[in-house]
């Protein structure tokens, strides 16, 4: 099938009434939740997760995509209004606040909804030409390789993820073991369920990101977020208008911001989230006047934005086509498809073009959902924004609550998230980030089912993962990524023994 | 978050959570040390998890020893919201205990209402009528147009 020929196939899969009202419905609720102060986009997506059991498998997908790139259209909105950091606009607080502050907010939310865009529209087309080669490359891999990948998302998650590279190690491994928890599917020995026979199935990666990323960020976040002292009336069409002078600033920043966000989206543990950060420290780097930066510069606004909406887009292709998720959010994703019985992985292209290239067109028509929700309904939202938190988290608990409730009609689940917001919010005390345990709950079953695979074959010769080309390589930059990360850490913290481990 | 960079964990911080983590690390391992191990060749169901227990062990460790380096003055140091993780906890933990001793309208409005009480300003007025809309929506929602097996009320 030639290219056009997908994109129509796509596009009529898209275009279904049902699936454009799930692309409709999880664009706008990601928005609303990304507006919102203190619920993430994981948490978004794992509320709605229940959702996707009662509906076909694209439309899920579809949804819950939706929910992603429209949680990051959204924070922005609360980053320059409100300086409030959300993961993933955190850094558009730092130029994003002071052109409001400056008056400038009009100016600014509509260059960073330019500045998505962009974004996302050069991430779809990499999806689009890349997601297809990289997954007939990936069908001559063998469980080596993707040993060898696993433990390089790992790695990566390690290496990429915020705080110290020891900490991100503890909670990868912490996940694994809980996605070790259930009946192990080899030997059919129950491990670690405590003689509770509901374990046996395993934890629900719903249950345990609603409790990391939901509950314990709304008991952080109670009676602590400030109320906003904004109003809507000030966003007016004229303050809209960037300036020339913000135009010639703004392209090639923009233009820097999608680069830097298309590479980082698709290493493993990197995500929106780094691929943001990322995309403000390049930008400060090479500006001529880095002074600017932190008094309301626009290119400190919209490079970082279009960054996260690259890495969004472009996180799809390992998730799609390798089956091995770079960010919490793809990996409450895969467990989704997993639950619907399809493997996200090199057959997935093949075998599911209706569903890939739905969703490739259903991000386009969601992008352009999202920049008419933020340039005429801007307002809107703006008013959302003066809504006190206070106020809001109660409901957003219900949500949690009756979505966790309805996964499996269970009062344990209910009592599960909240362990794990408790526990979430004890990680968060400790400076523990909950991001890389969600990724390893993922990786973990898949590391241990690809490693016990690939010694059979070998008749337990552990050299013979590194002995093929793919594995060889991968298994070998994975441990120099670790030597790197912690050398960097020892170099912060001088006087600490050497005393690296390899996962392997 | 605005003001620079943000500081590094304290040294309490990462002496809890390393104790913490060597806890974690030796409990997983003790209890996976029951299950078969197998060999190389055929890796048994404990072979994995007493792997994994064993690196958060050792990583613990280095995070216990990293906490007695000196460092500057500790300002990261976080309050516990007690108030916060009373509200909330009660609230979610009640809804557990209704939802299907009670149905699911009276499960959410004590769960609306206790959860309320981590709010800085509690004002009665105003959580009346926001639990009410709020339990009516979630009628409708959960009840009228998805139908899940729950009854609203149960009496």
């Amino acid at each position: 099938m030639g290219f056009f020929d997908n994109l129509k196939l796509g596009a009529e899969v898209a275009f279904t009434a049902q699936n454009l009202f799930y692309c409709f419905l999880g664009v706008t609720l990601g928005n609303l939740m990304g507006v919102i102060p203190g619920v993430g986009a994981v948490a978004a997506v794992s509320i709605l997760l229940p959702v996707t059991y009662y509906i076909p498998p694209s439309a899920g997908l579809i949804m819950l995509a939706g929910l992603y790139y429209g949680a990051v259209y959204g924070a922005v909105t609360g980053a320059i209004l409100l300086n409030i950091p959300h993961t993933v606009s955190a850094v558009e607080c730092l130029d994003g606040y002071p052109m409001a502050k400056q008056g400038r907010a009009g100016v600014a939310l509509f260059m960073t909804t330019i500045a998505s865009l962009c974004g996302s529209v050069v991430g779809i087309v990499i999806i689009a030409l890349f997601a297809p080669p990289v997954a007939a490359i990936a069908l001559t891999f063998e469980s080596p390789d993707y040993f060898a990948l696993v433990v390089l998302g790992m790695t990566g998650a390690v290496a990429l993820a915020r705080g110290s590279p020891i900490r991100s190690f503890i909670m990868i491994l912490t996940g694994m073991l809980i996605g070790l928890v259930g009946m192990d599917v080899t030997s059919a020995q129950p491990r670690f369920i405590f003689g509770v026979t509901e374990f046996v199935d395993g934890i629900s990666i719903g249950v345990i990101a609603m409790g990391l990323f939901g509950v314990a960020e709304i008991i952080w976040n109670a009676g602590q977020v400030p109320t906003g002292a904004i109003n809507a009336r000030d966003i007016t069409w004229r303050s809209l208008l960037p300036t020339r002078d913000d135009l010639r600033r703004s392209w090639p920043a923009i233009l820097r911001g999608t680069g830097v966000g298309s590479f980082f989206g698709v290493l493993p543990g990197a995500g929106a989230v780094l691929a943001s950060i990322m995309g403000y420290t390049i930008e400060k780097q090479v500006s001529a006047e880095p002074e600017r930066f932190g008094r309301g510069a626009i290119e400190g606004v919209v490079a970082p934005e279009a960054a996260a909406n690259a890495a969004c887009q472009t996180s799809f292709v390992p998730m799609l086509t390798l089956g091995i998720p770079t960010d919490p959010i793809t990996a409450v994703m895969l467990a989704a498809l997993l639950i619907k019985g399809i493997s996200p992985g090199p057959e997935f292209i093949g075998a599911h073009p209706d569903i890939f290239w739905g969703l490739v067109v259903s991000f386009v028509l969601g992008n352009v959902l999202l920049v008419i929700w933020h340039i005429p309904f801007i307002r809107l939202w703006v008013k959302l924004l003066t809504i006190p938190f206070d106020l809001l988290f109660p409901a957003v608990l219900v949500l949690i609550c009756l979505g966790v409730y309805t996964i499996h009609n269970s009062v344990l689940d209910i009592l599960l998230v909240l362990f794990f917001g408790f526990v979430g919010y004890g990680m968060r005390l400790l400076r523990f980030e909950p991001a890389p345990l969600l990724i390893g709950l993922v990786l973990g079953p898949l590391l241990e089912a690809y490693l016990r695979r690939s010694l059979i074959v070998s008749h337990g010769n552990v050299l013979a993962l590194f002995e093929r080309p793919v594995s060889g390589s991968v298994l070998l930059f994975s441990a120099l990524i670790l030597v790197w990360t912690f050398r960097k850490g020892l170099r912060t913290k001088r006087k600490m023994k050497p005393a690296e481990n390899g996962p392997a | 978050m605005s003001e620079g960079a943000e500081q590094g964990p304290s040294s309490r911080q990462d002496l809890i959570g390393g104790l913490l983590s060597v806890a974690l690390g030796l409990s997983a391992f003790i209890e996976a040390a029951h299950y078969p191990i197998g060999s190389l060749l055929r890796m048994g169901p404990g072979f994995f998890p007493c792997g994994i227990a064993a690196i958060i062990t050792l990583l613990g460790l280095m995070l216990i020893i990293s906490s007695f380096r000196s460092r500057p003055v500790d300002r990261s140091a976080q309050v516990i919201r007690f108030r916060s993780v009373a509200a909330i906890g009660l609230g979610v933990a009640l809804f557990a205990l209704l939802i299907e001793r009670a149905g699911l309208i009276p499960a959410t409005l004590v769960l609306l209402v206790v959860s309320s009480f981590a709010q800085q300003r509690w004002d009665p007025r105003r959580i009346a009528y926001l639990s009410v809309a709020i339990t009516a929506l979630v009628y409708l929602i959960f009840i009228v147009v998805l139908q899940i097996p729950v009854a609203a009320v149960k009496l």
